[in-house]
């Protein structure tokens, strides 16, 4: 058995070298870099003990969103890292806390075609009802044309699972709008 | 012909598949990013032994407490692969099992079962 999966979540913490914690804005967890195994079965293991959530269905939640959010950043984002024989994609992921719900948050740089891909998949996505994104979702299951990952299903199962709208906000960085950033917000309530 | 086996680890479910008895179980969690190049092995079991001992049932039991959607896809293609083996008379059982308490798991499981011509016992435990 891998050692990382006997860890407490001290310890586990204690091995990161570049988390940050941010506990008086309320930002519980926060991570920059590669969606590597290793980083994410440390942050497995945070969302597992983090606030007593364990065995919650928000953990349940949580756990989910960050699985299928994590997705993403690996396929889309433009900034890669080598990891072992593994080419990883970067980005950040951020998990506040409010009263009523949590806020997790994933970002990267994208390409244009990919930004453009998010905005109109994310506009469609949110214009439907549940049962109209259950739907989509088994329409899109059945496409023969089955690419590695999560492809089109990952933010229909998102918003299926956190029951809010995604909150999708881009920004391009170059005046040729060859490139840009991507930002999901996704709510889960408590 | 030889069984299907390998112990999960972090992302990737058990895989026991039995070539004596027909009786192929996946238990544990799969959110695996490379999900085709780890289901398409099973995929091709089931070819395999579909070529090799279709006088013996099979019976495939999924006791995944989680799979995303990458792995939603794969499943859903070992399904319709299944569905044809069992069209060509090689007798085919599924029993999916899951947590009565999950709501969004018994739904996934609906919708990857949807239009499946093929015995799918959902079990809730």
């Amino acid at each position: 058995m891998n050692k990382y999966e006997e860890l407490s979540i001290d310890q586990a913490i204690s091995e990161i070298k570049h988390f940050e914690y941010h506990k008086e804005q309320k930002v519980q967890f926060s991570y920059l870099g590669a969606f590597d195994e290793l980083n994410l079965m440390i942050i497995n293991k945070y969302i597992d003990f983090a606030q007593g959530l364990y065995m919650s269905k928000q953990r349940t939640n949580l756990f989910r969103i960050f699985v299928e959010l994590s997705q993403n950043i690996n396929e889309n984002s433009t900034l890669r890292k080598q990891v072992g024989d593994k080419i990883i994609g970067c980005g950040k992921l951020i998990i506040v806390e409010y009263d009523d719900y949590f806020i997790m948050v994933s970002s990267n740089p994208a390409s244009k075609k990919d930004i453009e891909t998010i905005e109109k998949r994310c506009a469609e996505i949110n214009s439907k009802n549940k049962d109209e994104l259950r739907e989509m979702k088994r329409r899109h299951i059945r496409q023969q044309d089955h690419k590695e990952g999560n492809g089109d299903i990952g933010l229909i199962q998102i918003a299926l699972m956190s029951e809010n709208k995604l909150d999708l906000k881009t920004k391009y960085t170059d005046n040729s709008k060859n490139e840009g950033y991507i930002s999901i917000s996704v709510k889960i309530n408590k | 012909m030889q069984e299907q086996k390998s112990k999960g680890f972090f992302r990737y479910p058990d895989v026991n598949f039995d070539v004596e008895t027909g009786q192929c179980v996946i238990s544990g969690e799969s959110f695996m990013e490379d999900s085709k190049a780890f289901y398409s092995q099973m995929q091709d079991w089931f070819i395999q032994f579909h070529k090799e001992h279709k006088d013996t049932p099979i019976t495939f039991s999924i006791k995944l407490s989680y799979f995303n959607t990458s792995s939603s896809k794969m499943l859903f293609e070992l399904l319709k692969t299944l569905q044809d083996i069992d069209a060509d008379g090689h007798e085919v059982t599924v029993n999916w099992y899951y947590d009565a308490h999950d709501e969004d798991l018994e739904e996934d499981i609906m919708d990857l079962s949807f239009d499946i011509d093929l015995t799918i016992n959902q079990i809730a435990e």
